[in-house]
């Protein structure tokens, strides 16, 4: 599938950038191969528009915000949050133009991000009740594009098999290979797995856990929201929550940012967030080195032929089949460069 | 002509890298366009697949190897040398399924280099009796990717009108730019040019060659190895032999990887290897500073480029591959700018 030829992937909410970022003036940020710009106006609503002028086609993205407009930093041509221009300078007496010439996209802020989608949405942000709850801390963890599509980020995300090969020098027991098989409910627009996971505890994570045993077990409780983002719940024996929030935004068909944060159930006195960062750091390397060498048109027909499965592959084929039944439910087929390749090829 | 997009180019031994240098890890290289892994089993014979696991497409280099088989480094999903998937550890018994196999590719050794051919080869990979030969002792020059297709590397190399000019701080005389025209013959390889040519003789080859005049002569018998490596073998008057061997691997339509290794009919005592390297890499690093500069795309066909009576070898070249092609049923691929330059050139010249 290559997203960017799939429009009903613009129907989605994705998270593009940390709110902290836009204080700082309107930032650039490419969703589906479409260039925006994002910025907080007077009112302090956060905003999305093209990154366009339509006027000679400069970036947005390159000028600066005057109360609720934004300024383009060719001629000074200014847009307000509907995309509409309201000042055009070298005609002082105009009020702008009439129309709204800038194309706007629904635009939020939600868990410290800003969220946009392109097109009307098809399901609501997830609600997360440990925002702000008391007995949890949110701590931000990455935000950096990767080259690969976001499908085989939540695809690794669900597969228990790879643990003990990609993270065998972090949690993985490479000596024990048989991955124990997920549970999975369909929810509307995903699913919620939920699995056992015996795993190696390193020294680092016996800190972070307060557990000084050499192997733990994850109860893990994971969900998937249509197209790609996760929520990976890990329960350890003692209690402690670990909740990993990751979304792997696309950027084009071959890129995604990974938008991560966690929530947690302790304290920074029980584990200094910049240890429970250089943990995951290292783990989403391991993923992050593998992921960036595979196929970025991850194809959707389990009987393509383009790759082969085994039954640990369930989840990911479960995403596949939901993401192919969107598709037919919206009038598309799956964009993909296989076929055309292999017919070149024979 | 684009080479990752001409079918019968996959169809020649390639040298993908110094035996060597092949040890216990998998290596990756990429091969008119495809992305290959080269790796050894248990004893030590050299196999290439493609580098891309059949189950989730992740890179078979970035893995290991166990018992002489690679490990996928995503699930262990594990491939024999001749690309069957020897086990799943995923399955109860790690016993693959039927018919779970990656593309292998020919691969083998020969004159101390691992070759890989993408396709059944036309030919095979030409005898070098000289390596070994003990009257030869072998000198390893360099090993490294050049921004230059192997098609301008070659005629560089069998060019005897550049010396002058892009060889002029070595070996070079600017002052004497017309050369004798070289005698071209058929070889199985491809086709084998001599030539007789006085060149400068700075200190460090006075040294390296046992020889104390400013000048001498070069008698060449360079033989073009199709499609692009070459054998050049130089005697001096005084009889020393001094063969370059000039490997080169397509890796895609822009660059090539470049084996260069010597033989040499003397010894350490007589010239430290170290000597014979420096010199011969001044001389390359010339070269590939005018090379990575010209357009990747070499048209085979005489109009899109000017010519002179000593391009003849380089035009032999081209022929030679058109002629390749046409029996082979393809027409020359080109890229679009190509067109834009011809139409520029054809202007310039009215």
């Amino acid at each position: 599938m290559l997203a960017t030829h799939q429009p009903v992937l613009r129907r989605f909410w994705y998270p593009v950038m940390p709110v902290d970022r836009i204080e700082a003036g309107p930032q650039p940020f490419t969703l589906l191969g479409e260039k925006i710009v994002l910025w907080r106006n007077a009112d302090g609503a956060v905003v999305a528009l093209a990154d366009r002028c339509p006027h000679r086609s400069a970036a947005l993205s390159k000028g600066w915000v005057d109360g609720n407009a934004l300024v383009c930093p060719y001629h000074g041509w200014s847009y307000d949050a509907s995309g509409t221009c309201v000042r055009v300078p070298q005609r002082p007496d105009s009020n702008g133009l009439r129309g709204r010439v800038v194309p706007s996209f629904a635009c939020t802020e939600r868990y410290g991000h800003v969220w946009v989608a392109l097109d009307e949405p098809l399901a609501a942000i997830p609600d997360w009740p440990e925002e702000g709850a008391s007995g949890y801390r949110r701590i931000d963890q990455f935000y950096e594009p990767w080259r690969c599509a976001g499908l085989r980020l939540m695809e690794n995300s669900f597969d228990n098999a790879h643990i003990h090969f990609v993270h065998r020098n972090t949690f993985g027991d490479i000596n024990d290979p048989s991955p124990p098989q997920p549970t999975i409910e369909p929810l509307p627009y995903g699913f919620v797995a939920r699995s056992d996971v015996p795993v190696y505890n390193s020294d680092l994570q016996k800190k972070n856990l307060r557990d000084d045993s050499a192997f733990t077990v994850r109860h893990i409780t994971a969900h998937w929201y249509m197209p790609f983002l996760r929520r990976l719940h890990i329960r350890y024996p003692s209690g402690l929550d670990h909740i990993i929030i990751t979304a792997a935004t696309p950027i084009d068909d071959e890129r995604s940012q990974i938008v991560q944060f966690c929530f947690r159930s302790d304290s920074e006195a029980d584990a200094p967030a910049s240890d429970i960062i250089a943990f995951d750091r290292r783990v989403t390397e391991e993923d992050r080195a593998v992921l960036e060498g595979t196929d970025f048109d991850v194809p959707l027909d389990m009987h393509s032929g383009v790759e082969r499965h085994m039954p640990s592959d369930q989840p990911g084929l479960v995403m596949r089949r939901l993401l192919l039944e969107l598709l037919a439910a919206h009038g598309e087929s799956e964009q993909t460069g296989h076929y055309a390749s292999r017919a070149a090829a024979e | 002509m684009l080479v990752t997009r001409q079918r019968i180019l996959r169809r020649f031994w390639y040298p993908i890298i110094p035996s060597d240098r092949l040890d216990g890890k998998p290596h990756p290289f990429t091969l008119l366009g495809t992305n290959i892994v080269l790796f050894r089993d248990a004893r030590g014979a050299p196999h290439a697949l493609i580098d891309r696991c059949c189950h989730r497409t992740a890179r078979l280099s970035q893995g290991w190897i166990e018992a002489g088989n690679i490990v996928c480094p995503y699930h262990g999903w594990t491939y024999a040398g001749d690309g069957r998937c020897v086990r799943i550890p995923q399955r109860p018994d790690g016993a693959p399924g039927k018919n779970i196999a990656v593309e292998a590719f020919r691969c083998c050794e020969r004159h101390g280099v691992v070759w890989v051919a993408l396709e059944e080869p036309l030919r095979d990979i030409p005898d070098l009796p000289e390596y070994d030969d003990p009257a030869y002792r072998r000198v390893f020059e360099f090993y490294e990717p050049w921004d230059a297709p192997g098609l301008r590397i070659m005629e560089n190399s069998f060019d005897n009108a550049h010396f002058s000019f892009v060889h002029k701080a070595s070996f070079g005389i600017i002052d004497d730019p017309e050369p004798v025209p070289p005698r071209l013959e058929p070889h199985p390889a491809g086709f084998v040019m001599y030539a007789d040519v006085p060149v400068k003789n700075p200190e460090i080859q006075k040294a390296n060659l046992g020889i104390t005049a400013d000048r001498t002569m070069r008698h060449y018998e360079k033989t073009w190895w199709m499609p692009f490596s070459r054998k050049m073998k130089v005697t001096y008057p005084n009889g020393l032999v001094h063969i370059i061997m000039t490997l080169t691997a397509p890796i895609d339509d822009r660059r090539s990887q470049v084996i260069q290794f010597l033989l040499r009919s003397d010894s350490e005592a007589d010239a430290p290897a170290e000597n014979l390297v420096r010199f011969d890499r001044q001389v390359t690093h010339e070269d590939r500073a005018v090379l990575e500069q010209c357009d990747p795309d070499v048209p085979l066909a005489m109009a899109g480029e000017l010519h002179m009576p000593t391009d003849q070898p380089g035009l032999e070249m081209r022929r030679m591959l058109a002629r390749l092609l046409a029996e082979h049923g393809e027409a020359e691929v080109r890229g679009d700018h190509a067109h834009a330059d011809r139409g520029r050139l054809a202007r310039s010249c009215a």
